[in-house]
């Protein structure tokens, strides 16, 4: 319309960039209105300064609060690179495409696209698990 | 001192507290009791300038406030001169017990701290527990760290809500003796509970509170001969459930 020509590229990689920060400003948003704040209460009347409560007990908790919900959106903002096929980006599943319309196999073809999405994805995943391992003990009073 | 006089607190245009003067001398234990709902926790966060009132006025030693505040008046927070132990205990979870009482304390006394946390740990039969976390510890043990971590802070005042509900009856005279002797250190402390027992043994001055006023103070013989109506029904409730 204003014929202007953006790479499709940049064109993708900013509205990507766009959804996950609003993806991860709501995570953050809700892990910062659910925070209890009788914590920082208990903090006050310790006499803790502003900066250790933020350091020693807000953030360490909202921390271990977000790092789920943001993994998984990392995850599936990985997922949602393939719609940039849609607009010609070069990205690996319109490669594979393009392999697939030349040689036509595509059994073989998106099996090892699919084996390659599991190598990306199964590292991440690993990283998540550790994470929640390390940081993600159950807090809950009983 | 902390003198609060004719404290008024509303939430939602719903008067809570109705106008209450009460005192907290240091060297003196003073205990408020009274039925559930009345507004005793709400009184203890007032006087603790968590939660400002509606109307009245407080003063912490020399420090004084008319409430509501005047535009250009700020509060100096009295933490942790002045100290509280909630009900709901409010320990960080991602801490240890011991850590919970440590991180506080090192900023009141880095170097001996630790040493201070030793002689409560065995005041208190917490060694078994006390590397725990909170959702490890029972709610006992989790009442007498919450008590710890306030003592360590070095209070003048400390004002405890229901500090001894979950505790059994050693765990109780522990913390009665104990109270004492901080009594005895100058340290003034408020208590509410609804033990008529501790309340007696503990306290140098009682406040009965029914329907968001103080309908009865005095020393803890008036738990024996109270004079008003409202605090006999209450004593002989409560003694008849026990």
């Amino acid at each position: 319309m204003f014929n202007i020509v953006v790479d499709p590229f940049y064109t993708a990689a900013l509205t990507l960039s766009i959804v996950n920060v609003f993806g991860v400003c709501d995570v953050v948003r809700a892990a910062l209105d659910s925070f209890p704040e009788q914590y920082v209460t208990a903090a006050r009347v310790s006499g803790l300064s502003t900066r250790q409560t933020i350091f020693k007990i807000q953030m360490p908790l909202l921390v271990r609060q977000v790092l789920p919900g943001l993994l998984i959106l990392q995850v599936t903002m990985l997922h949602t690179t393939l719609f940039a096929s849609l607009i010609s980006v070069e990205e690996i599943f319109r490669v594979a495409q393009r392999i697939n319309a030349q040689i036509y196999k595509p059994v073989e073809i998106y099996t090892a696209l699919g084996v390659f999405f599991l190598m990306v994805c199964l590292p991440v995943n690993g990283f998540a698990m550790w994470l929640k391992q390390k940081y993600g003990r159950d807090l809950s009073e009983r | 001192m902390i003198i609060g006089k004719d404290i008024h607190k509303s939430f939602d245009g719903k008067e809570i507290i109705k106008g209450v003067d009460i005192e907290i001398a240091e060297g003196e234990i003073t205990c408020l009791v009274g039925p559930s709902g009345t507004g005793k926790t709400t009184l203890l966060r007032a006087l603790a300038l968590l939660d400002y009132p509606t109307r009245g006025s407080i003063s912490i030693d020399e420090t004084s406030y008319q409430f509501p505040l005047a535009e250009d008046q700020a509060i100096t927070p009295p933490w942790p001169e002045v100290t509280v132990v909630f009900q709901s205990l409010f320990l960080w979870p991602h801490l240890t017990l011991r850590e919970n009482i440590l991180l506080p304390a090192r900023n009141i006394d880095p170097d001996t701290a630790e040493d201070r946390l030793e002689e409560l740990i065995d005041t208190f039969s917490m060694r078994h527990f006390i590397d725990n976390f909170p959702n490890e510890a029972s709610i006992g043990q989790r009442q007498r760290v919450a008590l710890t971590r306030a003592l360590m802070l070095k209070p003048k005042y400390i004002l405890l809500d229901e500090i001894t509900s979950a505790l059994d009856v050693e765990q109780v005279a522990k913390v009665l003796n104990y109270l004492q002797v901080l009594r005895d250190q100058g340290i003034g402390i408020f208590v509410i509970t609804h033990l008529l027992g501790f309340a007696r043994r503990a306290s140098d001055k009682i406040c009965f509170m029914a329907d968001g006023k103080i309908v009865e103070q005095g020393p803890p013989s008036i738990l024996d001969n109270p004079e008003s109506k409202r605090l006999k029904e209450f004593v002989s409730v409560i003694e008849q459930a026990h």
